[in-house]
Order: structure tokens, then C-alpha cells, then sequence
């Protein structure tokens, strides 16, 4: 009992090092989280990519703490995890200006989808161990000489030390996650995250050198050199051609976003999403209606004039983006038609830059965008019917959210159609074969009890998926497909041709909630679609062999 | 994608198909005259019925491309040059083809091959600029393909470096 005072005392002069552990925490969750939009705009934030960032920064945390481990008998662990810390300030604070070069050294600009694939697996595990393994191995230094540290200065049990250690780094990292994704990155923006990281670093190296009794001149040198950083250039993101004008750029919760527009003839707006590659998650064009060839949105419109609907059309858009949906709908619904228009988007800063830039509805009696929402998380939540329900829901450029693509979750939407009402599924897949295509349409059709019908959209890599509750769909070029409407029979007359459309029963083995192997089957679908093109070239090539 | 529609001229077609079989409307006629009224199933079988095994190629060619059938599009393409090497018009239409579809090497080539044919004339001028962005895509290809090295590259030796550094300190003494 007579020791208690002392340990106390003791326990109160290592609060100075765990506050430091704490910062550490917090500093690799930054660098960590941040990491991810660092390389989005060149690589997308796919499960691959965050694979590898996570991946990486495991691995050089582990080797930080072989080698602080290796340190910690030294004669100074304290001044060595000043050291550390002033190490990762400095490579932190030199991320930003690093990572544009680096990424473009990775990924050359003009770069295709159905090309990136490999690039953006190999590329973004490169680029992780250039820009981000450095900073993680002086962080895993952290913890071993932090241990060290208080095991010395409060002389009690390794344990005792370990468990405050680690009790202060799990609580800055914790700090770190909710605070760089919920307020410093759309806060402040990824540069501004990074310097403040690196700071909070810094601080923290001078703090553990002031602790370890270091010299003056040498902590402030080290911050200097931590502060050269501020000449760097900064995180850029790529540029879009000449011709196109960047109206909007914003750091949301969830994503890079840009709204663009093309100084072409064809006045056009495009929203992107992480996009460095050739795609856009919403296209705007100052009238409303069909947006022409290459654009799968038309291929929502076909289901109001099969319906034949009376006065009122009534949609929900999961995955709503800027509204493009909806527009499309406005502009070619049948005459007399009004339609009611809900959509979900999960990402509130989409629809605050729709309304900005992009002519999106505010909300009323007939408009509800539901910003914020979660696809499957509103249809759970809605209360009513529908006439046609489109999914349009895709994650960076190429992915498909597996709770959006499982029996249970078609059976919900099916559950929310009216009876003889429509699911119109835009998917990103090369042709009517591909393995993704296949899989969603027979899941939505195991839960719809009916053939899905899948359509090639003509000039694009898009396929859309239609199903009917309780209604027979039509059939491509029999008499109930044409519409009488010059428009849309344009745009359902090249899709007859039975290379453009296909049949696919019921899947026997369905994506489920538990079982959902799309993001394998998405990277299938890209290797085999540029297989099937240069199968076609190697015949050739065999063929015109003299 | 609009630009590339634009250049695959059905007119071309027309002409060509007239001048083959005179008065009668042939396979290839009638597939044009169908595709523009958006009949296309109707324009399929009338390819397909087409006698001259070149003139069939060319209507199923158009038909596909009409409806946006790209990889499609592009074997028949490709099987007729197969069998008329030297037909400009399955040449320009196969480049054509092999670059929306991202087959640079393939579309470079065949633009090469339009040059030596047809020198300075105004149909190579016509498609020079195309023939520049063949050019190009196929230089970008080799970036990529470099890029690729790179990363595969870097990826070894970073881990490689992190192994020996390890290995390094496993060899230091802990001694205070």
C-alpha cells in the first residue's frame, strides 16, 4: 500500500509519452484513410485498392515494430521515438506533393477501363508502397520504444507499460478514422489532412524529444525539415482534355466528386466520382429527354410506353447521382403522362452540386431525392409502390455494392413494385454473355420468377436488365416491343438483332447476402471482354497468314 | 462513338451494292434500306441472303455496326479481310473497328497497309486523322504496358527491401 503514491506519481509522468502514442494513432489512421482518396482519382477506391492500401500498411506497421523492437534496448528509446515520429512527419507531410507524379508515373493518363484493370491492381500496390509504407514503418516504431519509454520511467510490469500503450493508440486511432472520414477530408480537403497529420506528428516527435531529454537544436531541425514539405506542390488531381471546363470539385464523406463541362457544340455536364478513367456517373444536357447513342440511360425510358400508364408514371431511382434518371424521364414519358420521381443517393454532396449545376428539382410533392440514403437502406424504408424501379447504383466506375445484387434484395424490390411494374437494372458489362450480366440477371430473375430480359446497349459497355413483377415482358421484335414512338423505337429497332439481346433464366445458384462473389466476377468480366477482342485478332492474324 | 457512326457511311454502301447488281434491289441494298427504317432483323436476313459472298459481308457488316454490335461487327470484319485482303473499303472499316475497340497495333496496321494503297489521294486525307489516333492509342498501349512492368517492378523490390531490412535488424544486439 505504501508503493501506491509512487505508482501513482509514476503513472503520471508517462501521460506525456501515451498523449504522444495517442497522436501516433491518430496520424496512421490519417494517413491510412486519407491514402485512399490520394490514389481514388487515379486508381478508384475498389475493394482491390483498399486491399492493397491496408495490405501495405500492415506490412510496413509490422516491420516499424520488428525494428522499434530492435531499438527499444537502446540507450534513448525515447529520443529514437522522438525520431520516428519526426521521420513519419516528413515523409506524411511529403505525400501530398509526392503522389501525383508517383501515380502518374504508374497510370499514364488516357487509360481505359476494360484496359486498367491489371494496371490498377499492380499500380495501386506500387504506388502504396511508394508513398505510404515509409511513413507506416516509422509509425510501427512508435509503439515498442513507446513501451520501452514508460517500462523505464515508470519501472512497473511490461504488461502494465503494453496495455497503456496500446489503450492510447487504439483511442487516437480511433480519433483518426471517424475524424478523417466524417470531418478533416471533406473539412479540409486531402492536402490539409496530410499537413495536419504531419504536424500532429511532428509535435509529437519534438514533445517525445523534449521527454528523452534531446538537444534543442536538433529538435528544431527536425521540425524544419518536416516544414520543407510546405514548399511541395500538393495533391493534384488529374486534369480532364482541354476542351472540357472543371465547374465543381468537392471532397464529400464518400468520394472525390467533379462536375465538368465540355466546351464542345453539344453543350453537356458530366458528374464524376473518383474518376480518372473514361467514365461519369451523371450526364446533364439543357434538355430533357433522350441523351442519344452511347447513353444507357435511354434504356430506362422503354418501360413507361410498354406500361402504358394513364396520368401519373412513378419511378425510384436507387443510385439517383445527379438525377440524369429522371431527366431522361421527364423528357420522353407518353404524352399526358406526369411523372412522380424518387431516387437515393447515398452521397449528399451528388445531389447538393445536381441542384447546383445540374438542374435537379428541389424537392416537392413529385420530386424526392433522398440524399444520404443507402439504396437498399431506402426501399427498406419506403412505404410505397412503384411503377418502375431502377437500379443504377455503380461504385466507382465498375462496381456493383454486393447487398444491391442479392436474391434478398430483389426480393424487396419486387416487393416495392406494383403489380405489372418494372425493374430496369443499368450493369457495366461487354455484352450479353458477360459473367456479371449473367449473375445479376438470373439472382433478380430467381426472385421475380421470370426470364430477365438483358439488352445490349448499342455503342457503349452497358447492358440493362429488365423484369416485371406479375407481367409478361416483351419480346424483342414480336408486336407488344415497338411502340409506336419514333424515339423509342429507335432505340428498341437495333436491339432486335439477337446478337443485342438475350433471355437469362433464374440462376440455380444465385448471389445471396451470404454468398456474393461479385467483385470476382467483375474482374472476370474485364478479362474476358478484352480476351473476346483479341481472340478475334489472333484469328484474323492466323487466317491472313500467307 | 457518334463520329466513328458517321464514318461508316451507309451512302458508301448503297453506292457500292447499286453498282453490283444494277436494277434489282440486292441483299446488300435492301440490308441498307432496312437498317436506315430500323428493321433490322428484316436487314439480317436479307445480309444473309445476299449471293455475293463479298456484298453479304459487307451488308452483315453494316447491319452490325448499325446496331451497335461492335465485337460483332468487327469478326465480320475481319473474316472478310481475311478473304479480300486488298478490299479498301473492309480495310478502312476494319481500322476502324479495331480502334473504338482498343486494338492499337491491329488498327495502326491496317491504316499502314491504306497508306501504301492509296498514297496521297483524298481518300486516304479523309482518314488521316484517324490513322493519327490509331497511331497514338498504340503508343499509349505501350505506356501502359510499361506502366504495368513498373508497378510489377516496384512491388518486388519494395518488398524485397522491407524483407532485407528485417533481416538487418534481426541482427542487432539489444543491448542498453
Amino acid at each position: 500500500m505504501a508503493e501506491a503514491p509512487h505508482a501513482t506519481n509514476r503513472s503520471r509522468g508517462s501521460l506525456p509519452l501515451l498523449l504522444i502514442v495517442a497522436l501516433a494513432g491518430a496520424g496512421t489512421m490519417v494517413v491510412e484513410l486519407a491514402a485512399v482518396r490520394v490514389l481514388a482519382p487515379w486508381f478508384g477506391t475498389s475493394s482491390a485498392v483498399w486491399t492493397n492500401v491496408i495490405g501495405v500498411v500492415l506490412g510496413a506497421l509490422a516491420l516499424g515494430y520488428w525494428i522499434g523492437s530492435r531499438l527499444s534496448g537502446r540507450a534513448h528509446p525515447t529520443r529514437l521515438l522522438g525520431l520516428a515520429l519526426f521521420l513519419a512527419a516528413f515523409v506524411v507531410a511529403w505525400t501530398p506533393a509526392l503522389s501525383s507524379p508517383v501515380a502518374e508515373w504508374l497510370r499514364p493518363a488516357g487509360v481505359t477501363l476494360d484496359r486498367a484493370a491489371e494496371l490498377l491492381l499492380w499500380g495501386s500496390l506500387a504506388a502504396s508502397f511508394l508513398l505510404f509504407a515509409p511513413a507506416a514503418v516509422a509509425l510501427g516504431c512508435v509503439g515498442p520504444l513507446a513501451v520501452e519509454s514508460v517500462q523505464r520511467q515508470t519501472a512497473g510490469h511490461a504488461g502494465t507499460a503494453g496495455g497503456a500503450v496500446l489503450f492510447a493508440s487504439t483511442l487516437g486511432s480511433l480519433f483518426g478514422t471517424f475524424g478523417t472520414t466524417h470531418y478533416l477530408v471533406p473539412a479540409l480537403g486531402v492536402n490539409l489532412c496530410f499537413y495536419l497529420a504531419a504536424a500532429c506528428l511532428a509535435l509529437g516527435g519534438l514533445a517525445a524529444w523534449a521527454v528523452g531529454s534531446g538537444s534543442v537544436l536538433q529538435g528544431v531541425a527536425c521540425l524544419f525539415l518536416v516544414a520543407t514539405a510546405g514548399f511541395g506542390k500538393g495533391y493534384l488531381v488529374p486534369t480532364p482534355n482541354d476542351d472540357v471546363a472543371v465547374l465543381a470539385e468537392r471532397q464529400s464523406p464518400y468520394q472525390f466528386v467533379r462536375v465538368t463541362e465540355t466546351r464542345a457544340a453539344r453543350h453537356q455536364r458530366q458528374l464524376q466520382v473518383n474518376e480518372g478513367l473514361d467514365s461519369f456517373q451523371s450526364v446533364w444536357q439543357p434538355e430533357l429527354g433522350l441523351l442519344g447513342p452511347g447513353f444507357y440511360y435511354d434504356y430506362f425510358a422503354p418501360p413507361a410506353w410498354w406500361g402504358r400508364p394513364e396520368e401519373r408514371w412513378k419511378v425510384m431511382v436507387l443510385g439517383l447521382g445527379a438525377g440524369t434518371a429522371w431527366r431522361v424521364l421527364e423528357g420522353s414519358l407518353p404524352d399526358g403522362v406526369e411523372l412522380v420521381a424518387h431516387g437515393a443517393e447515398i452521397d449528399p454532396t451528388v445531389v447538393e452540386l445536381a441542384r447546383e449545376f445540374m438542374e435537379m428539382a428541389p424537392d416537392d410533392e413529385d420530386h424526392q431525392a433522398w440524399a444520404g440514403w443507402d439504396g437498399r437502406a431506402a426501399l427498406a424504408h419506403s412505404d410505397q409502390d412503384y411503377d418502375q424501379i431502377i437500379l443504377d447504383a455503380y461504385a466507382n466506375q465498375m462496381e456493383v455494392p454486393a447487398h444491391l445484387c442479392s436474391v434478398e434484395f430483389f426480393e424487396e424490390v419486387f416487393q416495392h413494385l406494383k403489380p405489372g411494374g418494372w425493374l430496369s437494372i443499368n450493369i457495366g458489362g461487354f455484352g450479353t454473355e458477360d459473367p456479371v450480366v449473367r449473375a445479376i440477371g438470373g439472382t433478380a430473375a430467381l426472385a421475380f420468377e421470370q426470364q430477365a430480359l438483358v439488352v445490349q446497349v448499342p455503342f457503349s459497355r452497358n447492358c440493362v436488365l429488365y423484369l416485371r413483377r406479375e407481367g409478361e415482358l416483351p419480346q424483342p421484335g414480336k408486336q407488344d416491343w415497338s411502340v409506336s414512338a419514333a424515339a423509342i423505337d429507335g432505340l428498341l429497332d437495333p436491339v432486335t438483332l439477337s446478337s443485342n439481346y438475350a433471355w437469362i433464366p433464374p440462376a440455380s445458384a444465385p448471389l445471396t447476402d451470404d454468398h456474393n462473389p461479385i467483385d470476382a466476377l467483375q474482374r472476370q468480366s474485364i478479362v474476358q471482354a478484352t480476351r473476346e477482342v483479341q481472340e478475334v485478332t489472333s484469328a484474323w492474324r492466323t487466317a491472313a497468314k500467307p | 462513338m457518334n463520329r466513328l457512326a458517321r464514318l461508316l457511311c451507309p451512302l458508301l454502301l448503297a453506292t457500292l451494292a447499286g453498282s453490283a447488281h444494277g436494277q434489282t434491289e440486292s441483299g446488300l441494298q435492301a440490308a441498307v434500306r432496312l437498317v436506315s427504317a430500323g428493321e433490322y432483323v428484316a436487314a439480317w436476313e436479307s445480309a444473309e441472303g445476299e449471293p455475293d459472298p463479298k456484298f453479304a459481308c459487307y451488308a452483315k457488316l453494316h447491319v452490325l455496326y448499325q446496331s451497335g454490335a461492335l465485337v460483332e461487327a468487327f469478326r465480320v470484319a475481319l473474316e472478310g479481310l481475311a478473304q479480300w485482303p486488298e478490299d479498301s473499303w473492309l480495310l478502312s472499316q476494319s481500322a476502324l473497328l479495331a480502334l473504338t475497340l482498343g486494338e492499337a497495333e491491329l488498327s495502326d496496321e491496317l491504316y499502314s497497309k491504306i497508306r501504301e494503297m492509296e498514297g496521297e489521294s483524298q481518300a486516304w486525307k479523309g482518314v488521316e486523322a484517324i490513322a493519327e489516333e490509331a497511331r497514338d492509342l498504340k503508343g499509349q498501349r505501350l505506356q501502359e504496358r510499361q506502366s504495368l512492368q513498373r508497378a510489377k517492378w516496384v512491388v518486388g523490390l519494395a518488398a524485397l527491401s522491407m524483407g532485407m531490412l528485417a533481416l538487418a535488424f534481426a541482427r542487432t544486439t539489444r543491448s542498453k
